[in-house]
């Protein structure tokens, strides 16, 4: 399937997030990522390993960075665990994308004439 | 690798192209700077040119748009750029007036920098990655975005979606995108259909659909589409943005996910909030190729002048405003994003600028913060503790 190298190929990644988003401290972590994407949350909670004001997009299921920076008084700053972010728009794709590809997903390219 | 391709038939056409005034040969402008690639840089080029012409001593640079590959190409093989059409280089004078100038050698110049769109790995095999002697400097963020009619009443479309309308074309199963003549595409060399195809796992090579020439011109026909419901295109939000009487972006959602989102927090919105935080998936830094010395730095010094002011590492010249401009570019400077990537469609890494400039950033684009002004830091409070670009940031 041509899209899944896109999207879910796993890899060793060697990541080094240097200061700031960790609040700023000194020196930098070291990070061994077996995904594509290790920011995966539920809740805010599990987002907090990386910054004060980070959120969990959980339409996404990631950690994003809460914007603008997080003060007692700012809009949206969830409390419903959900970081402030909704979604409020989608695209069905049950409704509207034949997955019928062999293995049930997205149908291979058609081969170049 | 490929080099940049340049017909027989365009350089015939130039040679016998006639000429009713003559253009100023670029190599006799004061320290020419040639910078080639990617089209999307010219507006801030424009800015940079004009003040490093007036500069003590003054340096030139001279631009040469063609694609995004043209660029990463251009440093890494030293193809040498030529004309290919009457009025192809581009300058701009200490009052910010753009000039034409010719270089007449056949043999053309050698760039001192490649601007892509896209990583050069997008466009080359780079089994190794870049040579040390090349650096690539991340720029400006952009953001890609699919389009439709100003019309349609589609208002957002799935990476599921476009995989089967730009990799099937006419058989696209996806409704109401079956129509190859309003499916509108740029070309496999465009750093924005190399973006939108590592997005969409469609290989830029195998997109159907039809051709344009330029974004103006995808511009010009997704506007004429008689369908508008069916009609659709890609874009950088930066000339969708610029042609909003035009077209519409759509709201994107990446495969797997359930959550369609703008590149700014809603259709009309000029905040790239989403962008900034990474929710917004299709985006990438401007690239800034140039050739380093053996001691690692620029081997043209103005080159790596120009670099650090587009990058923001380098003080802007009094009297330019990078953040400003950029965010009326529908453009994003490092110190506003918060996520990062380091190859195409890639992880987005939490990033904290130092010198921040989000707030900064948002008071330009959209005329409001939520941030507080402040002229030092002793104003600021702990959850912001920082006075960056006059407003309390993290960092």
């Amino acid at each position: 399937m041509q899209h899944t190298g896109v999207v879910s190929a796993l890899a060793i990644t060697l990541a080094i997030v240097v200061g700031g988003f960790s609040g700023g401290a000194a020196g930098c972590s070291v990070l061994l990522e077996t995904d594509t994407n290790p920011y995966k949350c539920t809740t805010d909670a599990d987002c907090l390993r990386y910054a004060s004001n980070a959120a969990c997009d959980t339409a996404r299921r990631q950690c994003v960075a809460r914007l603008p920076p997080s003060t007692p008084d700012a809009a949206g700053t969830g409390g419903d665990g959900t970081g402030g972010l909704s979604c409020s728009l989608s695209f069905d794709n049950r409704l509207r994308v034949p997955l019928d590809g062999p293995d049930g997903g997205l149908r291979p390219l058609p081969e170049p004439p | 690798m490929s080099g940049v391709r340049v017909t027989v038939a365009a350089v015939l056409a130039y040679a016998l192209a006639p000429r009713s005034v003559a253009a100023v040969e670029c190599a006799t402008l004061p320290i020419p700077v040639y910078v080639t690639g990617s089209t999307a840089a010219k507006p801030l080029l424009a800015e940079i040119g004009k003040v490093m012409a007036a500069q003590t001593p003054p340096a030139t640079v001279v631009y040469y748009g063609v694609g995004s590959c043209a660029g990463p190409d251009a440093i890494l093989s030293g193809t040498p750029i030529v004309n290919t059409a009457v009025g192809a280089f581009t300058y701009w004078d200490a009052s910010g007036v753009e000039v034409k100038c010719e270089i007449s050698s056949t043999s053309g110049v050698i760039a001192h920098v490649g601007i892509s769109d896209v990583f050069a790995s997008t466009c080359f095999q780079l089994p190794g990655g870049l040579p040390a002697s090349v650096t690539d400097t991340l720029g400006p963020v952009q953001a890609m975005a699919f389009v439709t009619h100003k019309s349609s009443t589609e208002r957002a479309i799935s990476a599921e979606a476009a995989y089967y309308v730009y990799g099937f074309g006419a058989q696209s199963p996806v409704s109401p995108w079956t129509h190859d003549g309003l499916i509108f595409r740029r070309d496999d060399v465009s750093g924005t259909q190399r973006m939108m195809a590592a997005a969409i796992g469609v290989p830029p090579q195998r997109w159907q659909g039809t051709a344009t020439t330029s974004s103006g011109d995808l511009v010009t026909r997704l506007g004429a589409a008689n369908f508008p419901d069916q009609s659709i295109g890609i874009l950088s939000a930066e000339v969708a943005q610029d042609n909003r009487t035009t077209v519409r972006i759509l709201a994107y959602q990446h495969f797997g996910q359930t959550c369609a989102v703008y590149p700014d927090s809603d259709e009309t919105a000029n905040d790239k909030v989403n962008v900034r935080s990474g929710r917004y998936p299709i985006w990438g830094p401007l690239h800034l190729f140039t050739r380093l010395n053996p001691s690692g730095v620029p081997q043209n010094a103005k080159a790596g002048e120009l670099i650090g002011y587009l990058a923001g590492t380098r003080p802007a010249p009094a009297g330019l405003d990078l953040v400003k401009l950029e965010a009326q570019r529908h453009v994003i400077p490092q110190c506003a994003m918060r996520v990062r990537r380091t190859q195409e469609m890639g992880p987005a890494m939490p990033f904290a600028p130092q010198s921040a400039c989000g707030c900064y950033y948002e008071k330009v684009a959209t005329g409001t913060t939520a941030c507080k002004p402040c002229a030092t830091s002793a104003e600021c409070a702990a959850t912001a503790p920082v006075c960056s670009y006059g407003f309390c940031e993290t960092q």
